[in-house]
């Protein structure tokens, strides 16, 4: 499945949030998860503790987060979210904060289940006029709309 | 040449950085054998005869490679200006294309 089948098929979708801090931010994605059914509450828990341990390792470009955790921390099934943030938030990595779009990945197994997703995820994230219309958008909707036009 | 991409646990970030060197050496037309894997996995990997390993610029100290393997560290992971021309140089001067 495609990065966009995921997020479309489950209504994985928040826009515009406002939180209070990474860890708020972090539980906006997770809980998308957590109805849609495909992971555990204890997910969120999870990745907050490995980032405490491990640092943001999941920062992968100015602005943009990719929070997991590893399958043994409470995935499911294969999923992903997609939040924006009204108000970007630090993460602890100054090369990166701060941060206003995450995508939450939940992995059952390492690698090669999500290799297409996490390629479309690069294709997406590498095209600056995509990402400034998600930066933009203020509802789901309009999310929805950028995401179909990319999956035709 | 092998490369690998290395990541705290080997389920999300590596594979990025894969995708990512992929994409620059086709682009280039450079052939190599591109690998992901965790922090915990990397020495099995990095006894097979790495040349280059990217990890972000936090892991790159905790990585003990052994003498062939070069190791990039990077900030912005979805840059390629990052870890391109500094591959480029590494593949030069050692003759790895």
């Amino acid at each position: 499945m495609t990065f966009t089948e995921h997020i479309l098929s489950r209504d994985a979708i928040a826009v515009n949030v406002e939180v209070q801090d990474w860890k708020a931010a972090v539980k906006v994605g997770t809980d998308l998860l957590v109805a849609a059914g495909t992971i555990e509450p204890r997910y969120c828990d999870e990745i907050i503790r490995s980032t405490e341990e491990l640092g943001p390792y999941y920062l992968l470009a100015p602005g943009l987060a990719m929070p997991h955790a590893r399958p043994e921390g409470g995935v499911i099934d294969n999923s992903f979210s997609l939040v924006t943030l009204k108000n970007a938030v630090n993460f602890g990595d100054p090369d990166n904060d701060p941060i206003d779009i995450l995508i939450t990945l939940a992995a059952t197994d390492a690698k090669t289940q999500n290799e297409e997703a996490i390629v479309q995820v690069v294709t997406i994230f590498d095209d600056d006029a995509t990402v400034a219309a998600l930066r933009e958008a203020t509802t789901v909707e309009q999310v929805r709309t950028i995401l179909h036009r990319i999956q035709e | 040449m092998k490369i690998l991409a290395i990541c705290g646990n080997g389920m999300g970030t590596s594979l990025v950085i894969k995708l990512k060197v992929k994409k620059f050496l086709d682009a280039n037309e450079i052939q190599a054998q591109v690998e992901s894997c965790s922090l915990a996995e990397a020495a099995g990997y990095l006894a097979t005869g790495v040349d280059i390993a990217l990890c972000s610029q936090q892991l790159a100290g905790g990585i003990s490679a052994p003498e062939r393997t070069h190791v990039i560290g990077l900030k912005n992971l979805m840059d390629e200006n990052e870890f391109g021309p500094a591959m480029l140089k590494i593949i030069s001067e050692n003759s790895l294309a």
